[in-house]
């Protein structure tokens, strides 16, 4: 399955006293994923931020599935997490450039997960600042060959939002990966693709302030 | 409550949610909540928990998947309503 989904959260937009309150988590976790958190620190993930970041891998994950499954519902107590790995250094990251862009993910500085859908396995690489979440999803735990990059924005109306992360995205192709001039468009279905370069998935979020993309080197 | 009372109902609890008040005031059951009122994704639990509080009622995950557009909300509303009464 050639695919690739992201998900960005922009925490300053999200009601951190609901989330941790049982009404609203209990639509995004199951029960055995209450159980993941008790093993991590909660100096480096609030309640709170678990709940978002549970949110980010499982909207990953869903937009990884429905590229070839458009007909799945999105219903985040059934895509499971599986397995959390905290990252090996604890401490909250600051997202303190306008923009941040990388070929990779270091796993020193992310929480890596797996996860259970449908009949599948996924993966997804997430990192938690202290003002957004990020996450993306893949179908192998090799991540090496993913490139990503996130963008602070002035205007956060919708329109400034997907003109925002389609210029990012356009820059980020032609640094990365490809100097000829790309046009980027949406599938019926909804996603993005590269035109005329259809093995090089690629998936878009905005949220408040924040955009990101994620795409994947030949599609391995 | 009737289809239309409770679309004029769902208009409230969506207003919070999107800036696109046009699209908002001209409702109608086949409006898509992401793809036409442009809500983010992130919101949807805080609609269908806005919702659930509105009418007193409570939203299961198997209802809330069905959840994509005003239409389909207004139908997990009424059978919610309707399975108190």
């Amino acid at each position: 399955m050639i695919s690739i989904g992201n998900d960005i959260i922009a925490l300053e937009r999200t009601n951190a006293a609901r989330s941790k309150q049982e009404k609203f988590y209990s639509k995004i976790l199951c029960r055995q994923e209450n159980a993941l958190f008790k093993n991590i620190n909660s100096d480096i993930l609030s309640i709170e931020n678990f709940v978002w970041l549970a949110w980010s891998v499982k909207e990953s994950v869903y937009k990884f599935y429905t590229r070839t499954n458009q007909q799945a519902l999105f219903s985040p107590t059934k895509i499971v997490i599986q397995k959390i790995k905290a990252p090996l250094q604890q401490e909250i990251l600051e997202f303190d450039n306008a923009q941040l862009e990388r070929n990779s993910f270091n796993n020193e500085t992310c929480f890596c997960c797996e996860i259970q859908f449908a009949s599948d396995i996924f993966y997804t690489r997430t990192l938690v600042f202290d003002d957004i979440i990020f996450s993306v999803a893949n179908n192998t735990n090799c991540f090496e060959n993913i490139y990503w990059g996130i963008k602070n924005i002035d205007d956060d109306s919708y329109e400034a939002q997907s003109a925002a992360v389609r210029e990012f995205t356009l820059k980020g192709l032609n640094k990365f990966l490809l100097s000829e001039e790309l046009t980027i468009e949406k599938s019926l279905f909804g996603y993005p693709f590269i035109s005329k370069q259809n093995q090089i998935p690629l998936s878009f979020t905005h949220h408040g302030n924040y955009v990101a993309y994620s795409f994947k080197q030949n599609g391995k | 409550m009737n289809r239309q009372e409770i679309l004029e109902g769902l208009k409230k609890v969506l207003a919070p949610y999107t800036m696109d008040k046009d699209v908002l005031n001209s409702i109608n059951e086949e409006t898509d909540f992401i793809k036409d009122l442009k809500i983010n994704s992130a919101n949807l639990v805080d609609i269908i928990i806005d919702a659930e509080e509105k009418y007193n009622i409570e939203i299961d995950v198997d209802s809330a998947e069905r959840i994509h557009n005003a239409g389909s909300c207004v139908d997990v509303i009424m059978e919610k309503l309707n399975e108190k009464n």
